[in-house]
Protein backbone atom coordinates (compact mmCIF):
# COMPACT_ATOMS: atom_id res chain seq x y z
CA UNK A 1 0.00 0.00 0.00
CA UNK A 2 2.89 2.56 0.98
CA UNK A 3 4.51 2.09 -2.42
CA UNK A 4 1.14 2.23 -4.18
CA UNK A 5 1.01 5.84 -2.42
CA UNK A 6 4.30 7.09 -3.23
CA UNK A 7 3.26 5.63 -7.33
CA UNK A 8 0.24 8.07 -7.43
CA UNK A 9 2.18 11.44 -6.63
CA UNK A 10 5.07 10.41 -8.66
CA UNK A 11 2.87 9.59 -12.12
CA UNK A 12 0.90 12.81 -11.41
CA UNK A 13 4.21 15.03 -11.25
CA UNK A 14 5.37 13.13 -14.12
CA UNK A 15 2.36 13.53 -16.20
CA UNK A 16 2.48 17.19 -15.68
CA UNK A 17 6.03 17.92 -15.76
CA UNK A 18 5.91 20.79 -18.05
CA UNK A 19 7.62 23.26 -20.92
CA UNK A 20 6.88 26.12 -22.42
CA UNK A 21 7.79 27.04 -25.90
CA UNK A 22 7.85 30.60 -27.49
CA UNK A 23 9.16 32.08 -30.96
CA UNK A 24 8.49 34.53 -33.15
CA UNK A 25 9.47 36.33 -36.94
CA UNK A 26 9.12 38.60 -38.68
CA UNK A 27 9.33 39.75 -42.25
CA UNK A 28 8.49 42.35 -44.79
CA UNK A 29 8.95 46.38 -43.95
CA UNK A 30 9.51 48.01 -40.61
CA UNK A 31 6.12 49.08 -39.83
CA UNK A 32 6.77 53.02 -38.83
CA UNK A 33 2.98 53.75 -40.29
CA UNK A 34 2.38 52.34 -36.22
CA UNK A 35 4.40 54.84 -35.23
CA UNK A 36 2.75 58.97 -34.87
CA UNK A 37 2.60 60.10 -38.34
CA UNK A 38 0.86 63.18 -39.87
CA UNK A 39 -0.05 62.07 -43.56
CA UNK A 40 -3.22 64.09 -44.71
CA UNK A 41 -5.40 63.57 -48.03
CA UNK A 42 -4.93 66.45 -50.36
CA UNK A 43 -1.46 67.70 -49.40
CA UNK A 44 0.48 64.82 -48.60
CA UNK A 45 3.21 63.91 -51.34
CA UNK A 46 5.00 60.98 -52.31
CA UNK A 47 8.05 62.26 -51.06
CA UNK A 48 6.95 62.49 -47.86
CA UNK A 49 5.55 58.89 -47.48
CA UNK A 50 8.54 57.82 -48.59
CA UNK A 51 10.89 59.77 -46.55
CA UNK A 52 8.81 58.75 -43.44
CA UNK A 53 8.30 55.15 -44.17
CA UNK A 54 10.83 54.47 -46.30
CA UNK A 55 10.50 51.77 -49.76
CA UNK A 56 7.27 50.63 -49.68
CA UNK A 57 7.24 46.52 -50.63
CA UNK A 58 5.40 47.04 -53.74
CA UNK A 59 4.28 49.53 -55.99
CA UNK A 60 1.35 49.13 -58.23
CA UNK A 61 -0.20 51.09 -60.98
CA UNK A 62 -4.53 51.61 -60.64
CA UNK A 63 -5.50 53.50 -63.71
CA UNK A 64 -4.07 56.81 -63.32
CA UNK A 65 -3.41 56.48 -59.54
CA UNK A 66 -0.06 54.69 -58.34
CA UNK A 67 -0.50 52.98 -55.12
CA UNK A 68 2.30 52.19 -52.40
CA UNK A 69 1.82 49.09 -50.72
CA UNK A 70 3.61 47.84 -47.28
CA UNK A 71 3.36 44.89 -45.64
CA UNK A 72 5.35 43.43 -42.65
CA UNK A 73 4.39 39.67 -41.70
CA UNK A 74 4.90 38.92 -37.53
CA UNK A 75 4.77 35.09 -36.63
CA UNK A 76 4.32 34.23 -33.07
CA UNK A 77 4.32 31.05 -31.54
CA UNK A 78 3.47 29.90 -28.44
CA UNK A 79 2.89 26.10 -26.73
CA UNK A 80 2.53 24.45 -23.51
CA UNK A 81 3.95 20.73 -23.44
CA UNK A 82 2.99 18.27 -21.02
CA UNK A 83 3.77 14.99 -20.98
CA UNK A 84 -0.58 13.79 -21.34
CA UNK A 85 -1.79 16.96 -23.29
CA UNK A 86 0.04 19.62 -25.41
CA UNK A 87 -1.14 23.02 -27.10
CA UNK A 88 0.09 24.99 -29.61
CA UNK A 89 -0.97 28.21 -31.12
CA UNK A 90 0.91 29.88 -34.10
CA UNK A 91 -0.88 33.56 -34.99
CA UNK A 92 0.71 34.98 -38.09
CA UNK A 93 -0.20 38.84 -38.42
CA UNK A 94 -0.22 40.43 -41.71
CA UNK A 95 0.22 44.26 -40.86
CA UNK A 96 -0.43 46.54 -44.17
CA UNK A 97 -0.56 49.98 -45.03
CA UNK A 98 -1.59 51.36 -48.48
CA UNK A 99 -1.32 54.83 -50.23
CA UNK A 100 -3.05 56.40 -53.52
CA UNK A 101 -1.50 59.03 -55.17
CA UNK A 102 -3.05 60.71 -58.12
CA UNK A 103 -0.36 61.56 -61.03
CA UNK A 104 1.02 64.84 -59.34
CA UNK A 105 2.14 62.66 -56.15
CA UNK A 106 -0.63 63.58 -54.29
CA UNK A 107 -1.67 61.51 -51.63
CA UNK A 108 -5.50 60.74 -51.98
CA UNK A 109 -6.36 57.71 -49.85
CA UNK A 110 -4.73 55.88 -47.61
CA UNK A 111 -5.40 53.02 -44.70
CA UNK A 112 -3.70 51.18 -42.24
CA UNK A 113 -4.87 47.52 -41.73
CA UNK A 114 -6.90 46.56 -38.90
CA UNK A 115 -5.38 44.22 -36.09
CA UNK A 116 -6.48 41.55 -33.91
CA UNK A 117 -5.93 42.08 -29.63
CA UNK A 118 -6.56 38.13 -29.60
CA UNK A 119 -6.39 35.79 -32.12
CA UNK A 120 -10.42 35.11 -33.89
CA UNK B 1 -11.58 -1.34 -4.64
CA UNK B 2 -10.14 1.56 -2.69
CA UNK B 3 -10.29 5.48 -4.59
CA UNK B 4 -6.19 4.41 -4.13
CA UNK B 5 -6.12 2.28 -6.25
CA UNK B 6 -8.98 3.46 -8.62
CA UNK B 7 -6.44 6.54 -9.13
CA UNK B 8 -3.54 4.85 -8.96
CA UNK B 9 -4.75 2.74 -12.40
CA UNK B 10 -6.90 5.97 -14.17
CA UNK B 11 -3.31 7.73 -13.83
CA UNK B 12 -1.03 4.87 -15.06
CA UNK B 13 -3.70 4.57 -17.58
CA UNK B 14 -3.60 7.89 -19.11
CA UNK B 15 1.01 8.11 -18.68
CA UNK B 16 1.03 4.74 -20.72
CA UNK B 17 -1.79 4.77 -23.61
CA UNK B 18 -2.44 8.58 -24.14
CA UNK B 19 0.87 10.41 -23.85
CA UNK B 20 1.15 13.87 -25.47
CA UNK B 21 -2.59 14.62 -26.96
CA UNK B 22 -2.18 17.90 -28.44
CA UNK B 23 -4.36 20.69 -29.95
CA UNK B 24 -2.23 23.04 -32.63
CA UNK B 25 -3.89 25.93 -33.74
CA UNK B 26 -2.93 28.54 -36.54
CA UNK B 27 -4.51 31.67 -37.37
CA UNK B 28 -3.44 33.43 -40.87
CA UNK B 29 -4.41 37.16 -41.14
CA UNK B 30 -7.29 38.70 -39.50
CA UNK B 31 -10.19 40.89 -40.66
CA UNK B 32 -12.38 42.32 -38.25
CA UNK B 33 -16.03 41.51 -37.88
CA UNK B 34 -17.87 44.25 -38.96
CA UNK B 35 -21.69 45.14 -39.14
CA UNK B 36 -22.78 44.89 -42.75
CA UNK B 37 -22.53 47.68 -44.73
CA UNK B 38 -22.84 49.24 -48.21
CA UNK B 39 -19.94 51.30 -50.14
CA UNK B 40 -20.27 53.34 -52.80
CA UNK B 41 -16.64 53.72 -53.16
CA UNK B 42 -12.97 52.44 -52.37
CA UNK B 43 -12.48 55.25 -49.60
CA UNK B 44 -15.50 53.81 -47.92
CA UNK B 45 -14.18 50.18 -47.33
CA UNK B 46 -10.62 51.59 -47.01
CA UNK B 47 -12.32 53.20 -43.63
CA UNK B 48 -14.32 50.19 -42.43
CA UNK B 49 -11.93 47.87 -43.46
CA UNK B 50 -8.50 49.02 -43.68
CA UNK B 51 -5.90 48.02 -45.87
CA UNK B 52 -6.68 44.89 -48.14
CA UNK B 53 -4.89 41.50 -47.61
CA UNK B 54 -4.69 41.14 -51.50
CA UNK B 55 -4.97 43.82 -54.82
CA UNK B 56 -5.50 42.55 -57.96
CA UNK B 57 -5.38 44.96 -61.18
CA UNK B 58 -7.43 44.13 -64.40
CA UNK B 59 -7.94 46.46 -67.79
CA UNK B 60 -10.96 48.52 -66.36
CA UNK B 61 -10.92 47.70 -62.22
CA UNK B 62 -9.40 46.91 -59.13
CA UNK B 63 -10.60 44.17 -56.38
CA UNK B 64 -9.64 44.17 -52.71
CA UNK B 65 -9.71 41.06 -50.83
CA UNK B 66 -9.47 40.33 -46.78
CA UNK B 67 -9.13 36.89 -46.02
CA UNK B 68 -8.27 34.96 -42.69
CA UNK B 69 -7.75 31.41 -41.69
CA UNK B 70 -8.29 29.53 -38.61
CA UNK B 71 -6.93 26.02 -38.84
CA UNK B 72 -7.81 23.49 -35.72
CA UNK B 73 -6.08 20.54 -35.35
CA UNK B 74 -6.74 18.13 -32.68
CA UNK B 75 -4.72 15.03 -31.92
CA UNK B 76 -4.75 11.51 -30.05
CA UNK B 77 -1.37 10.03 -28.96
CA UNK B 78 -1.07 6.89 -28.82
CA UNK B 79 1.44 4.90 -26.78
CA UNK B 80 4.04 2.73 -28.77
CA UNK B 81 4.62 -0.60 -26.70
CA UNK B 82 8.51 -1.16 -25.75
CA UNK B 83 9.32 2.75 -27.34
CA UNK B 84 8.81 4.17 -23.94
CA UNK B 85 9.85 8.05 -25.45
CA UNK B 86 7.87 7.65 -28.40
CA UNK B 87 4.26 7.69 -29.08
CA UNK B 88 2.07 6.97 -32.38
CA UNK B 89 -0.37 10.40 -32.89
CA UNK B 90 -3.51 10.29 -35.01
CA UNK B 91 -4.91 14.00 -36.87
CA UNK B 92 -7.38 15.90 -38.42
CA UNK B 93 -6.95 19.88 -39.52
CA UNK B 94 -9.74 21.66 -40.20
CA UNK B 95 -9.81 25.70 -41.78
CA UNK B 96 -12.15 27.92 -41.14
CA UNK B 97 -12.11 31.12 -44.00
CA UNK B 98 -13.49 34.43 -43.71
CA UNK B 99 -13.58 36.20 -47.13
CA UNK B 100 -14.35 40.05 -48.10
CA UNK B 101 -14.21 40.83 -51.54
CA UNK B 102 -14.64 43.91 -53.58
CA UNK B 103 -14.38 45.34 -56.92
CA UNK B 104 -13.92 48.58 -57.81
CA UNK B 105 -14.17 50.83 -60.87
CA UNK B 106 -10.80 52.55 -61.45
CA UNK B 107 -12.18 55.29 -60.48
CA UNK B 108 -13.10 53.88 -57.05
CA UNK B 109 -16.51 53.08 -57.39
CA UNK B 110 -18.23 49.97 -56.28
CA UNK B 111 -19.00 47.27 -58.87
CA UNK B 112 -19.73 44.59 -56.96
CA UNK B 113 -19.09 43.28 -53.32
CA UNK B 114 -19.31 39.80 -51.49
CA UNK B 115 -18.46 38.23 -47.95
CA UNK B 116 -18.47 34.82 -46.91
CA UNK B 117 -17.41 32.09 -44.40
CA UNK B 118 -16.85 28.28 -44.88
CA UNK B 119 -14.64 25.61 -43.57
CA UNK B 120 -12.77 23.16 -45.60
CA UNK B 121 -10.67 19.63 -44.04
CA UNK B 122 -7.57 19.67 -44.72
CA UNK B 123 -7.32 15.69 -44.43
CA UNK B 124 -6.32 13.30 -41.55
CA UNK B 125 -3.48 11.83 -41.16
CA UNK B 126 -0.43 10.54 -38.58
CA UNK B 127 3.03 10.58 -37.68
CA UNK B 128 5.82 8.69 -35.13
CA UNK B 129 7.50 11.41 -32.94
CA UNK B 130 9.03 11.61 -29.58
CA UNK B 131 5.91 11.75 -26.96
CA UNK B 132 7.56 15.83 -25.96
CA UNK B 133 7.51 17.32 -29.18
CA UNK B 134 4.34 18.56 -31.27
CA UNK B 135 4.55 16.59 -34.43
CA UNK B 136 2.67 18.47 -37.24
CA UNK B 137 0.21 15.49 -38.98
CA UNK B 138 -1.26 17.75 -41.62
CA UNK B 139 1.07 19.22 -44.05
CA UNK B 140 0.40 22.87 -44.37
CA UNK B 141 3.55 24.32 -46.19
CA UNK B 142 1.21 25.67 -49.13
CA UNK B 143 0.53 28.01 -45.79
CA UNK B 144 4.08 28.90 -45.15
CA UNK B 145 4.93 30.08 -48.78
CA UNK B 146 6.87 33.91 -48.25
CA UNK B 147 4.41 36.64 -49.46
CA UNK B 148 4.03 37.42 -52.73
CA UNK B 149 4.58 41.25 -51.89
CA UNK B 150 7.62 41.06 -49.92
CA UNK B 151 9.12 39.01 -53.04
CA UNK B 152 8.17 41.85 -55.78
CA UNK B 153 11.52 44.26 -55.38
CA UNK B 154 13.29 41.21 -55.77
CA UNK B 155 11.53 40.06 -59.11
CA UNK B 156 12.31 43.38 -60.59
CA UNK B 157 16.30 42.45 -60.28
CA UNK B 158 16.09 39.21 -62.72
CA UNK B 159 17.07 39.77 -66.00
CA UNK B 160 14.19 40.36 -68.69
CA UNK B 161 15.26 37.78 -71.02
CA UNK B 162 14.69 35.52 -67.87
CA UNK B 163 11.32 36.62 -66.62
CA UNK B 164 8.00 34.54 -67.45
CA UNK B 165 6.04 37.95 -66.46
CA UNK B 166 6.86 40.50 -68.42
CA UNK B 167 8.18 44.22 -66.08
CA UNK B 168 4.53 45.56 -67.24
CA UNK B 169 2.49 42.74 -66.05
CA UNK B 170 4.31 42.89 -62.83
CA UNK B 171 4.02 46.69 -62.05
CA UNK B 172 0.42 46.56 -63.12
CA UNK B 173 0.02 43.20 -61.18
CA UNK B 174 -1.94 41.63 -65.00
CA UNK B 175 -1.68 38.33 -63.46
CA UNK B 176 -4.20 35.52 -62.65
CA UNK B 177 -3.19 35.51 -58.92
CA UNK B 178 -3.90 37.84 -56.65
CA UNK B 179 -1.03 40.62 -54.89
CA UNK B 180 -0.18 40.66 -51.22
CA UNK B 181 -0.90 37.49 -49.16
CA UNK B 182 -0.99 34.34 -51.45
CA UNK B 183 -4.25 33.27 -49.80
Amino acid sequence: MNNKRLCIPLILVTSLLSACVNYSRDSGVENLWRQPQAFNNGTTTSQQVLTALGPPSQVLAVGKQTVYYYLKEQVQRQGLILLVYNETTEVSAFDRAIFFFNEQGILEDFSYSKMADTPE
Amino acid sequence: MTSHSTLFIISLFCLVTLPACSIVKRQYGYVEPVASFTPTNSHDVLQKMGAPDSIAVLNDAFIFAYHSISIDEPQLGLAIPSFDFFKFTLGSATASHNYHFFAFTLEGKVINLQDNRWQNALGDSSAIGLIFVVEETVDLASFEVPRATNLWGQSLLLDKSLLEISFEDIILAKRLDLIGQDY
